[in-house]
């Protein structure tokens, strides 16, 4: 849930807010999850002064896996370092794949120039073994506190210790994503996004430099969803482009049409509703299987993409900008007239 | 403000809808023992049912709901309280997917043994949640090296391993007693896998390697050929004989054969002997009269799996397509089989616990023998030992061009036996 929230924040800034169409989300969030799972990979042995070996080894995932189990040090700190690398990574990949895309004339040339990229990503991820492994891609990337179970604190042992700290610490990035981009949308730089969107001609003739804008927030955004990247790989253990396809960039996008078009709280709440329809319809699936045995899981699986389907249409008939409203943009400025009382 | 607000709002909500799914759950976990007369314990099966495997994800659920459709109806026939349920979950094909399905599984339904996924990529993406939280897994057909792991709650009784591949084609070159090799192979998991393995072997017995990697679908193989050939002139320059000089061909298709195209007139890759995998015994390469010429001319030479057909297949086979009204897709009598022995662990151990079935799987499965037509030998890494494969060689006939079995390869004692070269 976290990390979907991360990821339709990052393309609410950069479509809702700065209208750049990005359909190569999962290209980002493939390309910061890979960059973790290889440094990962590399930097366990070094600080755990193992030889440098192959990652895509049994001998290799096995070893990694012992040390994080055993190793808090040398864990936590391939944890750390992989996130900023991935996150830096990210952060340029999204410059210069968008530079010379950002100077054609239609923003959704854009767009196709990023879904294109993020096939290119997916192919030569999948095809190219001595990258990411080929199709098994890279596994044994184990929960940054796993080794807590091989401490002696008996609440912290156990084996559903970890897992809730790092769904913990999901959140709280999730929750600093979020802080983020209201702070960045509400400040000059949010109306300057607001601006180019709406009206790039006019506001270059402002004297703003309308590429660098968009680049600017491209960066972000790609930075953003690089996090994302990282926190999934150790949230699911394994790093595989099947994660990484069109149609996942395509359900994100869903879930920010759905939340409302530039405002941080909508993506949020896309992201919920889309989580718990694909959560309900899974787990009522198997329950309803349960008490009704022979009963076809199928109808109640593709349910959930009638339901999306028909949740979007209603939504663009009735509702076209989302479930929440565009919102207004905080600024110190704004907040003073609002407690003024001029404005409720 | 309202932000904080509507948040407050949403978190009631959320823990009011927590407490009602969470009061439905309680009851739901009751279920296996639901009444004093019977006992139900449900099998997991997580496979793809939509996405592009999705015809193979159906037919392998089907297969497992045919096993327990059967087994009931014993346990019926002779009066046990005891009855199977199937719970199928689609996983799209992808490691979060099945993932996801594992998850909701095992929080709805307390689900302890699971049959699938399909993939190899599958089974990594569910298999921290696996371990943690001791669920068994029993994939029928994921065969990657990948998983070869010991001590994880993955257990594969289904198709045999990429390795035995690997072993079978080294033995098979070994066995002719070449002791230069050019190795092409196509760039995907696979065929590396197997390069790596074959590549492996041979060195370890004193055979000079070189591999040529290619990229798959390119439209012409030309530079891959010319690069064989050189170094095929290489090998023969520097005095190796020519019968002790062999190039293998890890690819398929019309990308083999553009290579063989270009091969056949070659000087130095036609006055050699050929290797390969399996997928070369394809009708579109037999029926190309210039492309079959030049195999059979190199005695082209590959290993492929055996198909042994046993009773239980045929039963299997026809119960499905009365079921189902239709066949059922290749390795769906791997879920089939794999169904049974988490049935029968299940009533051996009188419990569907996963720390005991972990322990009862292995005993079960070696002493199992059913519709995938061998009997079943777990390794210590919990996976399928027991594997045959053909030798067979490309030869002509009145009619056209065949291969025809010259040997044998045993996976469970790793031992080649050639009838003739």
């Amino acid at each position: 849930m976290g990390i979907y929230i991360i990821l339709t924040l990052s393309l609410n800034l950069e479509y809702g807010y700065g209208g750049q169409p990005n359909f190569g989300q999962a290209l980002f969030y493939g390309m910061g999850a890979f960059m973790t799972a290889i440094l990962t990979s590399n930097l366990l042995f070094v600080f755990a002064h193992y030889p440098s070996a192959n990652i895509c080894t049994i001998t290799s995932l096995v070893q990694r896996e012992s040390i994080a189990a055993s190793n808090p040090v040398a864990t936590l700190l391939a944890w750390v370092i992989s996130g900023l690398v991935s996150v830096l990574v990210g952060a340029l990949i999204g410059f210069a794949a968008s530079y010379p895309a950002l100077r054609v004339r239609e923003e959704w040339y854009l767009a196709m120039v990023l879904l294109v990229a993020a096939q290119i990503f997916t192919i030569i991820f999948s095809y190219d073994a001595s990258l990411g492994c080929g199709f098994d891609g890279i596994a044994g990337i184990s929960n940054p506190f796993a080794w807590l179970t091989s401490t002696s604190i008996p609440i912290l042992n156990s084996s559903y210790a970890f897992p809730s700290i790092y769904a913990g610490v999901i959140a709280l990035f999730a929750y600093l994503c979020y802080t983020l981009t209201e702070r960045l949308t509400s400040s000059p730089f949010g109306r300057l996004l607001k601006a180019v969107r709406d009206d790039w001609l006019a506001a270059s003739t402002l004297g703003k430099n309308v590429n660098a804008i968009r680049a600017q927030v491209m960066v972000i955004g790609s930075a953003m969803a690089s996090l994302a990247g990282w926190l999934y790989v150790y949230y699911i253990g394994v790093a595989n482009t099947a994660d990484y396809t069109s149609s996942f960039t395509f359900s994100i996008w869903v879930m920010m049409i759905l939340g409302g078009y530039a405002n941080n709280r909508g993506a949020i709440i896309g992201a919920l509703v889309l989580t718990l329809i694909n959560e309900l319809t899974l787990v009522g699936s198997t329950l309803i299987q349960a008490y009704i045995p022979g009963f076809n899981p199928s109808v109640v699986n593709y349910s959930k993409y009638l339901l999306e389907s028909l949740l979007l249409l209603i939504l663009l008939i009735y509702r076209p900008k989302g479930l929440l409203k565009e919102s207004r943009i905080r600024t110190p400025a704004y907040t003073v007239f609002k407690d003024g009382g001029e404005e409720q | 403000m309202a932000f904080t607000k509507f948040a407050v709002g949403l978190l009631v909500i959320g823990l009011i809808v927590g407490g009602i799914a969470g009061f439905g759950a309680s009851f739901a976990l009751q279920r296996p023992t639901s009444t004093k007369a019977t006992t139900t314990y449900t099998i997991g099966v997580i496979m793809p049912l939509s996405g592009t495997l999705a015809s193979f994800g159906v037919s392998f659920a089907n297969s497992v709901k045919l096993a327990v459709n059967e087994m009931n109806a014993n346990l019926s026939a002779i009066g046990s309280p005891i009855r199977f349920n199937v719970v199928v979950a689609d996983d799209g094909g992808t490691p979060n997917g099945a993932l996801n399905a594992l998850q909701s599984m095992y929080q709805s339904n307390s689900v302890q043994i699971v049959i699938g996924p399909l993939t190899s990529a599958e089974v990594l993406g569910l298999r921290d949640y696996a371990d943690t939280n001791h669920i068994v897994i029993l994939p029928p057909a994921a065969t990657a090296t990948s998983l070869r792991i010991a001590g994880d709650y993955i257990l594969r009784p289904g198709q045999p391993g990429d390795q035995f591949e690997g072993s079978a084609l080294a033995q098979t070159i070994l066995g002719f007693g070449e002791k230069y090799v050019v190795y092409i192979y196509r760039g995907d998991t696979s065929e590396i896998g197997t390069y790596n393995i074959t590549s492996s072997i041979l060195k370890q017995h004193g055979v000079n390697v070189v591999g040529i990697e290619y990229t798959p679908a390119q439209s012409d193989y030309s530079n891959v050929v010319a690069s064989a050939s050189s170094d095929v002139a290489s090998y023969i320059s520097s005095g190796a004989p020519r019968s002790q000089i062999a190039v293998v061909l890890g690819g398929y298709g019309t990308e083999a054969a553009n290579m063989f195209t270009h091969a056949s007139s070659d000087q130095y890759l036609s006055s050699v002997r050929w290797f390969g995998i399996e997928a070369l015994n394809d009708n579109s390469l037999l029926t190309d009269s210039q492309v079959a010429s030049f195999m059979a001319k190199v005695n082209l030479t590959i290993t492929a799996p055996q198909t042994s057909i046993s009773p239980q297949g045929i039963n299997f086979a026809e119960a499905y397509a009365a079921a189902y009204g239709s066949p059922p897709e290749p390795y769906s009598n791997y879920a089939y089989d794999n169904a049974w022995i988490a049935m029968l662990s299940i009533l051996v151990a009188g419990t569907d616990n996963g720390q005991t079935l972990i322990k009862m799987v292995p005993l079960v499965a070696d002493h199992y023998f059913g519709a995938s037509g061998t009997g079943i030998y777990l390794d210590q890494y919990g996976d399928q030992t027991i594997a045959y494969y053909n030798v067979e060689k490309c030869v002509q006939l009145n009619q056209g061009y065949n291969f025809t079995v010259i040997g044998e390869y045993n996976g469970g004692t790793n031992q080649l036996t050639l009838n003739t070269k």
